[in-house]
């Protein structure tokens, strides 16, 4: 696969990011990633990568990118996160579009070295034990599907969140919504 | 008729009974120093509580410490309004028969008078004289020693000894509070593990906040403090011993463990254990080191509390579909369903009297905090609202510890206390956010006071 310089999409999208983190929203990179992954590169305007299609590495290229660029590439054009019905850790269709491109990410060559931590959360309408709970079987759910679907179980560890790490702030359907999450989240390699 | 030993019934012939003799009968006859918790109290007794006499001068700043810290726990409690001190004519003396006509008119239903003096080898001593005004006689008279350090226990076990004496309760004042101290934006909460006297002196931290801590509970002895830490790569439950502030990690096992509580005995702990998406409540040896699972369901349960003597666990679980109640007995055979009420159930505890459980209940978008017998009969509702959760019994299993959240982005939670009668429902005040809150056990009572001799 050749190197896809495509600065443009690549400033757009950075461009998205920082007019997100400036406005200091309630929600943080959450809705720059919802669901299906190209939306928001799309978003950015410019020229797009189409979903699944990564700035991977060529052949003689040095892994030059940090681990925190690919963690913004997964963000930006494969989408880091699912999200679940109020006490369900069932994927959705949405979901496992969205799971089905993260495994191609990481099977990506150059990409191989690379772990996820998935963290799994629940929203603040439930008790705070519990929430561990749902909050493990949502991380599972994702790690499931990406163990499933032939990612090394070594690359892939669960956390559970609980309730206490919302991403969305208000006290209503629009925000838990964007809670009730399960996000991967890319770790250096050896972590 | 003996009426320092009457007791007022919610029998409606009773009650009537009673009405025409309060109407007819002269005030001096009537007993008012006695309430029984369980029914609530519907007005707090007047309490007149005159400064407290200090044996020499460089102890009167404490003894009015010490007066204000047990008036403030009597009102607290709900069980007494103290009457101004600008409207007193006159003092009162332990040992000294007060003139009851100075404090009728007062409409004091009580009259307590204090001493502080020093025993041998620089120890404290308050006795504390209770009198019922109307009964004109003299209701309880009790003295203690502490070292200086331990000074406001002396307050504390003098409020204990005017509560027992008119509940019939062991008294709640001689304890601490552990809750989480939160601060910091919403999406990134601070948190770190706090320990306060019940009435809020002394409050000291004992983790830093690097790392989310949640869901303290002490021992059965108050020197040790279960809680769940974020500190290594899987969130464990870990110790935290008081007097060294040492903590050590409980056991080490491959998945998340949470939800910890202490046996009656203090030698096993409760917890759950999570495994690919599912958490069962295990039983961990403190002396052994033994792990052993109670249940084994497809399902989250997590919540577990011991029954008082040792003999059952109540848990939550939603294996049903929803979370709900369960009871199981130690050895883990005997799973009983206790909730059938409309909603969802949580955060069961046990009362230390053995005879409630108190809840966190889900219904219609709302929080309740509730209690049920053992056996899930009797279900009562104590407050209800946005959002209220995780209660802990009192010592003495009246009353119950809870948190409440305010909504929205800039809300979060403060600490709560209800009866269990639903009676006297306040905030605990903390100078942060709060939550988590677990009662310590009672503290052993003070050595007694010799009597004061005539």
């Amino acid at each position: 696969m050749t190197i896809r310089t495509n600065t443009t999409a690549l400033l757009g999208a950075l461009l998205f990011l920082g007019v997100a983190c400036a406005a200091g929203g309630d929600v943080a990179g959450g809705a720059a990633s919802s669901g299906a992954g190209g939306s928001a590169a799309a978003a950015a305007g410019g020229e797009t990568m189409a979903k699944g299609e990564t700035m991977a590495k060529g052949e003689g290229e040095a892994m030059s990118m940090s681990v925190e660029q690919l963690g913004e590439d997964l963000i930006i054009n494969v989408g880091d996160r699912v999200f679940f019905e109020t006490n369900k850790a069932a994927l959705t269709d949405a979901s496992t579009e969205t799971l089905t491109g993260q495994v191609a990410w990481l099977q990506a060559e150059g990409h191989e070295d690379l772990s996820v931590v998935v963290e799994g959360h629940a929203d603040e309408r439930g008790t705070r034990e519990y929430n561990f709970g749902l909050g493990a079987r949502r991380a599972n759910a994702m790690r499931d599907f990406l163990v499933e679907a032939g990612i090394d179980p070594y690359r892939v560890r669960i956390i559970s969140y609980g309730k206490e790490r919302p991403v969305a702030l208000c006290s209503r359907e629009a925000c838990w919504r964007l809670n009730r999450r399960s996000v991967a989240v890319l770790a250096a390699p050896g972590s | 008729m003996n009426t320092l030993t009457k007791r007022i019934t919610r029998s409606c012939g009773v009650v009537l009974a009673l009405a025409l003799a309060l109407a007819l009968a002269p005030r001096e006859a009537q007993a008012r120093l006695v309430v029984r918790i369980t029914d609530g109290v519907a007005q707090p007794l007047a309490l007149a509580a005159p400064a407290f006499e200090a044996a020499t001068p460089d102890l009167a700043g404490l003894a009015t410490t010490l007066r204000q810290v047990m008036l403030a726990n009597l009102t607290r409690a709900g069980l007494f309004r103290a009457l101004d001190p600008a409207s007193f004519l006159v003092g009162a003396k332990v040992g000294e028969t007060p003139r009851f006509a100075d404090w009728r008119p007062l409409g004091a239903d009580g009259l307590v008078a204090g001493r502080l003096s020093r025993g041998e080898g620089g120890v404290l001593r308050l006795d504390i004289a209770l009198w019922d005004v109307f009964a004109s006689r003299q209701a309880l008279t009790q003295g203690w020693l502490a070292s200086p350090e331990e000074s406001r226990r002396l307050a504390h076990s003098g409020a204990n000894a005017v509560y027992t004496r008119l509940t019939g309760e062991a008294g709640p004042f001689d304890a601490q509070i552990a809750f989480v101290a939160e601060s910091g934006p919403k999406k990134n909460r601070i948190k770190r593990l706090a320990i306060m006297d019940q009435d809020g002196y002394g409050l000291r931290h004992l983790t830093d906040g690097d790392h989310l801590v949640v869901t303290p509970r002490f021992d059965p002895t108050g020197a040790r403090i279960l809680y769940m830490s974020f500190e290594s790569r899987t969130p464990q439950v870990y110790l935290y011993d008081l007097a060294t502030g040492r903590r050590a990690r409980l056991g080490s096992f491959p998945g998340m463990t949470y939800a910890p509580r202490f046996s009656p005995d203090g030698r096993d702990v409760v917890m759950s254990l999570e495994s690919q998406g599912e958490s069962n409540i295990y039983r961990y040896s403190l002396t052994s080191r033994d792990i052993q699972p109670l249940t084994e369901a497809s399902a989250i349960d997590t919540g577990a509390s011991y029954a008082p003597d040792g003999r059952r666990i109540t848990f939550e679980s939603d294996r049903d579909g929803r979370q709900q109640l369960y009871i199981i007995n130690t050895d883990g055979s005997g799973i009983q369903r206790i909730s059938y009420g409309d909603g969802v159930y949580a955060t069961p505890v046990w009362s230390p009297r053995g005879d409630y459980i108190a809840f966190t209940k889900l219904r219609h978008g709302r929080f309740l905090i509730g209690v049920m017998r053992p056996d899930g009969s009797g279900e009562r509702i104590l407050t209800a609202g946005f959002h209220n959760e995780g209660p802990s019994w009192s010592p003495n299993g009246r009353s119950l510890l809870f948190f409440r959240e305010t909504p929205g982005k800039y809300g979060g939670p403060h600490l709560w206390s209800v009866d269990i009668t639903g009676h006297n429902e306040r905030p605990v005040i903390t100078p942060t956010f709060a939550s988590d809150p677990t009662w310590s056990p009672a503290k052993s009572v003070l050595q007694a006071a010799p009597p004061i001799q005539k």
